[in-house]
């Protein structure tokens, strides 16, 4: 796909069209903010029992409230919503509209991420802020670890992105792409550092996180925000971080294709 | 100068899945899928002149909107070839995309919170038109279709009329060459679909634009084009000047007469029906060719007020087209 | 009789219904099994660093989890799907049809659809309980057993009423769709011991926002482990729910204006 300058400029307008379109639903993405505070004070709140006044390997309960705090943010800025937004598209026929354009609807999903991102970030901080005021958590954060945080994060949520978009492009094929997304969703939870950190994680079950896609849309930037890698694991990170987004971003296109074929074949 | 739209031998078959009725037969179907072949086209061939006005006719599921979804690039024919403004539409080259639209009845692609006049823009950037070139198809747009300041309301306050105008606009925003609308006016009252109707005439006056046109009102057809297209279960069964189709399909005509007085109505040889007689006014249907021989003998044997031939409605005329006992 | 025969005719149809995409059934149970596999994978990730969570073992904790998807199955079978219907009829004016029938609006509008599949979410969460009774080797009495569905019934009870108290919020907001979200929101907190939880959220989950009832005391009362309340105290506030719930029904209906389109 050559980037034309008019597809850039396009998507922009989209994203300013798509966020103004948003404040209409302030309420509900409050709400959907509010999903993703409860789940971390759930699991926070499970460590934090087991981890009392000493630690669990290593990690002491403010550390578990600095890893589950930066997981509020991260995982809102990496959710993927594709198979909500982009996957009825397909599935109503709604996507006939935008074909006409000369524009790969793939952005107009990436429009309404940004959007969906942007408007519930603002409702988002103000609770954060009073949750780090409450939870006082232990922040080890160093120039260079933020500065690497950032990296790991737009990655993430690139990657994060991709793969929402394939599994909704499956809603070409089937109906049941909802069922495809869950078994993402509930990897996700064990391997992607949800349940817990991955350096938590049980030895091999630990080494499947590490080489499999989930930890670098969501645990990675955490770990690396906090600094809890050491160089080689850092290296290593990044290194399968970067492999796996440009290894989605092929899926995604090669996706794309056929479903477009089949969507033209079958009807629109 | 080649024409805009070239079809020929178009071809677009689906293959279905097919279920019966029943709770067994649902429990078969899991197991054992049948499938039916439709042949929503079945190779059609046409050309369009550039700035001309087509109406493109046919019952539901005749295939015209399959037609049409090839034509703009939407769907891939199982066989045939398209020739629009010199790209196959089904490459979906931007460039060719830039200059056709398709408007699909309520099929809309404005943010519905939001004034038109966002979405607008959100195509100006996708379209890549300029500044200049977008105020002036704005101010012409607003001039033609009345938009007020319809613009500037969330779209979905707007009723489905107004609604319709401003699709129609966002849709001929970046001043497409050819035009394919499916069916424009659907669900409109009647005075809305007039000025539809007056917009398009107005619309391909100005821009000389091609266009092609569905629709289920032959009101729209009457006003619209001087051409029409009628396929029926995906073959073409006319295509030529609208008054042809009428005298080649209407087989009769239908005289109404005032009569002066009442009197009894002479014997017509079989040759005519009596339709109505409604105090002194009488209707009756004569054949094609005895029209003539019918409307003289009246004429000579009755104390006549007022005499008119006219052919029937054109409703009436594809409705005999379809049902196939046409000459 | 008459209301049982209703009821049992919107079950037949929704069975019917349910069973005429065997594809989508098998797709749907493959979709419970995953999902509470994941979620005892991840009791298996905290137990791997403790023996007890707030004083819970493995198996305690298991049947706790048994006990969310059971009370979540029961809810996605029989409750949700007729309360959102409500939402959206309300919303769209249809709501009149059910207040034309010659059948209380309140069972109607709580008993007419059924999404048979979510009783997978039942039987799995009944063989999670199982399983973790049996590590246990759990003395369970027909008396433990007949606590234990007395409370679970005051805790359905109790579910109950909080959703059909949020779906009555429709009559005064036309656009609540979501804010049955606040329901999942807390009985997400439930899929653990209430005693993780800091003193005032427990508090909260507890009297307040009563969660504890619905997934702690039900899994209290069967480990044999000590109650975190007097256990009769669940099926009374089951009761006093449904009867206050039953009430703000009737208020919110008299506000009911049909919409005019």
């Amino acid at each position: 796909m050559i980037l034309r300058r008019t597809t850039l400029a396009g998507a922009l307008a989209l994203t300013r069209a798509e966020i103004a379109d948003m404040f209409q639903y302030r309420v509900v993405l409050f709400l959907y903010s509010l999903w993703e505070v409860v789940h971390p004070i759930v699991y926070l709140a499970v460590w934090g029992a087991i981890a009392g006044e000493g630690d669990v390997g290593g990690l002491r309960l403010s550390d578990f409230a600095a890893y589950y705090l930066t997981f509020m943010l991260v995982s809102h800025v990496t959710a993927a919503i594709e198979i909500y937004t982009f996957g009825p598209m397909i599935q109503q026929g709604e996507l006939s509209p935008h074909l006409l354009r000369p524009m790969n609807p793939v952005w107009v999903a990436a429009a309404r991420n940004i959007s969906y991102k942007s408007v519930s970030m603002l409702l988002l901080i103000p609770v954060w802020i009073g949750l780090v005021i409450i939870l006082r958590p232990t922040f080890s954060i160093t120039a260079g670890s933020a500065l690497l945080f950032v990296v790991a994060l737009v990655v993430a949520a690139l990657l994060s992105f991709l793969v929402g978009t394939t599994f909704a492009l499956l809603a070409f094929w089937t109906t049941r792409s909802f069922s495809f997304w869950e078994i993402w969703i509930g990897l996700t939870f064990l391997l992607g550092g949800q349940i817990a950190p991955v350096e938590l994680l049980p030895g091999f079950v630990q080494n499947l996180a590490t080489a499999l896609p989930m930890r670098y849309t969501l645990g990675f930037p955490i770990e690396v925000l906090l600094n809890r890698l050491d160089a080689g694991e850092l290296a290593l990170g990044f290194v399968l971080q970067f492999a796996w987004l440009i290894a989605a971003a092929l899926i995604v296109r090669t996706v794309w294709r056929a479903g477009i074929r089949q969507y033209s074949a079958v009807g629109a | 100068m080649p024409p805009d739209i070239s079809v020929r031998q178009l071809v677009k078959h689906y293959v279905v899945p097919e279920r019966a009725g029943g709770l067994r037969a649902s429990f078969r179907s899991v197991l054992r899928r049948k499938h039916r072949l439709v042949r929503a086209v079945d190779g059609i061939s046409f050309e369009v002149e550039r700035g001309e006005v087509v109406g493109f006719l046919g019952p539901n599921g005749a295939g015209k909107t399959t037609a049409l979804k090839v034509l703009s690039g939407l769907l891939h024919p199982t066989d045939g070839q398209v020739d629009v403004l010199g790209y196959t539409p089904w490459d979906r080259r931007a460039e060719y995309l830039s200059r056709i639209t398709l408007i699909m009845g309520q099929r809309q692609q404005l943010f519905w919170d939001l004034p038109a006049a966002d979405s607008f823009l959100v195509n100006k950037a996708v379209f890549g038109i300029d500044d200049a070139v977008y105020k002036r198809t704005v101010d012409l747009l607003t001039e033609l279709l009345d938009l007020g300041d319809l613009l500037t309301k969330p779209v979905r306050q707007l009723s489905l009329g107004e609604r319709m105008k401003v699709e129609l606009a966002a849709g001929l925003l970046h001043t497409p060459r050819v035009l394919f609308l499916d069916e424009p006016t659907i669900g409109l009252d009647v005075t809305m679909q007039q000025r539809i109707r007056e917009f398009v005439t107005a619309y391909n006056a100005e821009t000389g634009a091609t266009v092609l046109l569905t629709s289920h009102y032959m009101a729209d057809v009457k006003a619209l084009a001087r051409r029409v297209i009628v396929i029926d279960q995906g073959k073409l069964l006319y295509d030529g000047a609208l008054a042809g189709l009428v005298q080649r399909y209407a087989p009769h005509k239908t005289i109404t007469v005032h009569l002066e007085r009442s009197v009894d109505l002479p014997d017509l040889n079989g040759q005519a029906e009596v339709l109505s007689v409604e105090g002194l006014q009488v209707t009756v249907r004569a054949g094609k060719d005895d029209a003539p021989e019918v409307t003289g003998r009246l004429l000579t044997q009755l104390p006549i007020a007022d005499l008119s031939v006219e052919d029937p409605p054109l409703e009436e005329v594809i409705d005999q087209v379809f049902r196939g006992d046409g000459p | 009789m008459r209301i049982l025969r209703i009821v049992s005719a919107f079950l037949r149809a929704a069975i019917l219904k349910e069973t005429a995409y065997r594809a989508e059934l098998a797709g749907n149970l493959l979709r419970s099994v995953i999902n509470i596999g994941v979620a005892v994978g991840g009791l298996a990730v905290v137990f791997s660093h403790t023996s007890e969570l707030s004083g819970w073992r493995l198996e305690q904790a298991m049947v706790l989890l048994g006990v969310y998807y059971l009370v979540q199955g029961i809810v996605q079978t029989a409750l949700s799907p007729s309360l959102n219907e409500v939402v959206s009829e309300v919303r769209k004016g249809t709501f009149d049809y059910v207040l034309l029938k010659p059948v209380p609006s309140l069972l109607l509008s709580s008993t007419r659809r059924f999404v048979v599949w979510h009783v997978a979410d039942v039987m799995l969460g009944g063989a999670i309980i199982a399983i973790g009774l049996i590590r246990l080797e759990a003395q369970i009495t027909v008396g433990i057993a007949a606590v234990f569905v007395g409370v679970m019934v005051g805790g359905v009870a109790i579910v109950f009423s909080i959703w059909l108290a949020l779906t009555t919020l429709v009559f005064w907001f036309v656009r609540v769709e979501n804010i049955t979200m606040i329901f999942q929101l807390f009985f997400d907190t439930g899929r653990y011991p209430v005693e993780i939880y800091p003193f005032w959220l427990r508090q909260l989950l507890t009297f307040v926002f009563p969660v504890a009832f619905i997934t702690t005391v039900p899994a209290q009362t069967i480990t044999g482990r000590e109650p975190l309340v007097a256990i009769w105290l669940a099926p009374l506030i089951g009761i006093l729910a449904l009867l206050a719930a039953a009430r703000f029904w009737r208020i919110g209906l008299s506000r009911y204006t049909s919409a005019s389109s």
